[in-house]
């Protein structure tokens, strides 16, 4: 169930990273946001209904992941975003070229392994966290994480040094 | 050679934007706000169009089926009203221009606004009626996001509410029907708490004086229960019916008037998911201990494309869970 304290604490502490890491799944910040912040009141809406949502940062990450996927979201967004906000601080050009190319590997990813790989490597969940989220089993999760990094790292020309799953009772 | 990992973090970091929780919260109401008010905005456009296809439909039927020129109709038309006199009527003096009070006393002591009401509510042989309200703070009437107002009522048939019970939630809220759902003679109050396209129901047990009244009280769900059908013991029942993109809810009922069941059918599936849908259909009953228990509750796993367990009908133990 979703209280009043969880979404403050969520809003205070995994919002900013969630816009963050899909907008680099999706290429655009404010269509970021405006998908992170549907999947929220949704998340909202089911917990007044008394519907349970076990780890809501998963949940959240994977509606706005699906959310943004539509073109028209993100034309609308990026429009009502230009009409309200003034232009934020310009990354570097490394940063932006390295971002850029990001972006264009995460894109030619199939979507499934893009939702694992932002889901793991950006947000830190647990494989089985990433499992219950997607709908799937840990292995596919498995599976699908080291295609994703292994085409990530060969379209971005990096090393792609297997990550190591961190023990469950860490968490 | 710089890892993935560095890449990927360095990444992140630099995307992460800066915002003020308090803000975005901003934000969420008012999107909530949004999406409730698109929802009921959608539901009346089509209510709309079905009612214009409709009557469009029967426009070119009677068309079709219209006999030759000339022929007299089955039924002879009434003859035309006398027009109504051309003479204005008086107009009321004007009142002296003053700052009008905001809201009215509707018999609590207290001013409330965004006042709805129900009558004809049976209390005994006494005809009771309901309020939904919020109260006025500070000369004004505040947002229902704000204060999600009062359920008050008239038990004695006077005209004037004599009890009141604060509400949790109130978006578009009013008193939406009366019951006898425990066949005493004292019909239970049915609030519609939240109006929307999975609209949530509130039911409130009504106390006269000659039970040691007058109150209006939450019907809390009895001991145990069954949380994951959405009625936790010791909380108030809330029925949700309608259908969203992650929930469907239908209600009906049994053995009603004799000896009421609530039967209330719900799942849940996955947003933007094909995935399988769980289901549950919850049995419910008002006893003479003023908590609603629950007779049983089963949980399945269907397709998601397959129809809920169960068919609501328009007025399930007499009343109409549906706003739309």
């Amino acid at each position: 169930m979703v209280d009043e304290a969880e979404l403050r604490a969520f809003l205070r502490e995994g919002y900013p990273r969630l816009v963050g890491a899909v907008a680099l799944a999706c290429g655009s910040e404010p269509a970021a946001e405006d998908a992170v912040q549907e999947a929220i009141v949704r998340a909202w809406e089911r917990s007044e209904r008394g519907q349970q949502i076990d780890a809501l940062a998963p949940w959240v990450a994977t509606v706005a992941l699906n959310l943004s996927r539509s073109g028209l979201r993100r034309a609308l967004a990026e429009r009502r975003a230009r009409a309200r906000m003034a232009p934020g601080p310009v990354a570097s050009p490394e940063l932006t070229a390295e971002r850029l190319d990001l972006q264009r590997a995460l894109a030619g990813l199939p979507a499934r392994q893009r939702e694992a790989v932002v889901l793991r490597s950006f947000l830190e969940l647990r494989v089985d966290e990433i499992a219950r989220a997607m709908g799937t089993t840990e292995g596919t999760v498995k599976s699908q994480l080291a295609k994703a990094r292994a085409a990530l790292a060969a379209a971005l020309a990096v090393d792609p040094e297997p990550e190591v799953e961190p023990d469950h009772a860490d968490a | 050679m710089p890892t993935l990992d560095d890449l990927l973090d360095r990444q992140l970091r630099a995307a992460t934007p800066t915002r003020d929780p308090l803000d975005v919260r901003e934000q969420l109401v008012r999107r909530k706000r949004r999406r409730t008010i698109r929802r009921t905005a959608g539901r009346t456009a089509l209510a709309g169009m079905v009612l214009a296809a409709s009557a469009a439909g029967v426009l070119m039927l009677g068309r079709a089926f219209e006999g030759p020129e000339g022929s007299s109709p089955a039924v002879s038309p009434s003859p035309p009203s006398p027009a109504p006199p051309l003479t204005p009527t008086a107009s009321p003096a004007p009142e002296p221009s003053a700052t009008p009070e905001v809201g009215r006393d509707i018999g609590l002591g207290f001013r409330v606004c965004s006042v709805s009401s129900l009558g004809q509510i049976r209390v005994g042989d006494v005809r009771a009626k309901a309020w939904t309200a919020i109260r006025v703070r500070d000369g004004r009437c505040p947002d229902e996001l704000d204060d999600p107002g009062i359920v008050a009522v008239d038990l004695d048939g006077d005209g004037a509410a004599d009890a009141w019970h604060r509400l949790t939630v109130c978006t578009g809220c009013e008193p939406w029907g009366a019951t006898d759902l425990d066949a005493d003679g004292v019909e239970e109050l049915v609030v519609l708490l939240q109006f929307s396209s999975t609209p949530n129901f509130g039911i409130y047990r009504l106390v006269p004086s000659s039970a040691g009244g007058p109150a209006v009280t939450p019907i809390l769900v009895a001991e145990p229960g069954a949380r994951e059908a959405g009625f936790p013991a010791g909380k108030p029942v809330e029925l949700w019916s309608g259908g969203d993109e992650g929930f469907t809810g239908a209600i009906a009922c049994e053995a009603y008037p004799s000896a009421p069941v609530l039967v209330v059918a719900r799942a849940e599936q996955p947003v933007d998911g094909a995935g399988p849908v769980e289901a549950t259909v919850t049995r419910l009953r008002l006893e003479a201990d003023g908590l609603m228990h629950v007779i049983s509750s089963e949980r399945t796993t269907r397709p998601a494309s397959a129809p809920l367990p169960i068919t609501a009908p328009d007025a399930p133990c007499g009343v109409r869970f549906n706003p739309l």
